[in-house]
């Protein structure tokens, strides 16, 4: 039997995001899968490889994500198993905030198929184009909103922090919708670093060739009134020096 | 501009922009004009300049694409 492969890419973004190495990839493998926040990211890779499989129908609303991520990386290791290469595409860089995506590559690699993770365009790389944002010049730190409540980790609030996820803190499952006491328990949580008065954003990056990004600011004490989204990122600039 | 038939949906008309840069910026610049010689509604252009992502993105979604009438969140 012929050795099978794995190559795990990112779509970025927006389809403008996809890079050429990744494009490759996906057009010379023998089987493509592909998970897409946005259906035009999902219809352009079917433009390209028609027989393509979305990932998508893994999720099962209400239960937990990491079922559908156990569920997703079966898939994409059953072709692999079989001789074939295989191409799975996940939404922004694939390494970054994605479970099935290393845990595809590891569990590979363990059964002795070839298996590399592409890097791609994440959401935080949006973030500091679109807010202006250099992370050299003050640090940068990137947490699960999730982790900084439970964990409390010590911060430098010298320097940018970064909250992915905020719109399913402490909630597991295939949601649609924000968590609202979710919002609160980080507004609580960051009020422990920052004065209430501190200014936080929230940040959207736009998929939409036609939309530009969505952005607002305002203090941390009043993070948990503000509308969030299934993506926004929160950001936090640094505090000024004393 | 590209001269093509009129999409059949949202989506396509914003991969036909997303893969064609000339098309994008004939867009932003006139998106009535552009938008109609595409073949998109009124609705649909409104979505285009004035509906937040959010917005745009259930819009397409409720088009029949993965995300069915309310899409899941995709994060891992």
């Amino acid at each position: 039997m012929p050795r099978g492969s794995l190559v795990v890419v990112g779509t970025g973004i927006r389809v403008a995001h996809l890079t050429p190495e990744a494009l490759a990839e996906i057009r010379a493998a023998d089987e493509v899968f592909y998970l897409a926040a946005d259906p035009v990211s999902g219809a352009h890779i079917r433009t390209m490889r028609p027989r393509a499989q979305s990932l998508y129908g893994h999720y099962e609303r209400g239960r937990p994500r990491a079922e559908a991520y156990e569920r997703m990386v079966a898939a994409v290791l059953a072709p692999a198993r079989a001789g074939l290469r295989v191409a799975a595409a996940f939404y922004g860089h694939p390494g970054v905030f994605v479970a099935p995506s290393h845990e595809a590559v590891r569990r590979a690699r363990a059964e002795g198929i070839p298996a590399r993770l592409l890097p791609g365009i994440s959401a935080e790389d949006c973030l500091f184009a679109d807010l202006g944002i250099d992370p050299a010049l003050h640090g940068c730190a990137s947490y699960a909103a999730s982790q900084l409540i439970e964990r409390r980790p010590p911060l430098d609030v010298r320097a940018y922090l970064v909250l992915w996820q905020v719109s399913v803190i402490g909630d597991g499952s295939a949601t649609a919708r924000p968590s609202r006491p979710g919002l609160a328990l980080l507004t609580d949580a960051l009020l422990a670093y920052y004065p209430p008065e501190h200014p936080v954003t929230s940040y959207e990056a736009s998929p939409f060739p036609t939309s530009p990004h969505e952005e607002a600011t305002f203090a941390v004490g009043e993070l948990n009134e503000q509308p969030v989204t299934m993506m926004t990122t929160i950001v936090v600039p640094p505090l000024p020096d004393a | 501009m590209s001269t093509i038939a009129a999409p059949e949906s949202l989506t396509d008309f914003l991969l036909e922009v997303a893969t064609d840069e000339e098309l994008k910026e004939s867009f932003l610049a006139d998106p009535v004009a552009v938008g109609e010689a595409h073949g998109l509604t009124s609705d649909q252009l409104d979505l285009l300049r004035d509906g937040d992502l959010a917005t745009l993105r259930a819009a397409l979604d409720r088009g029949g694409d993965d995300g069915g009438t309310e899409a899941i969140v995709w994060y891992f």
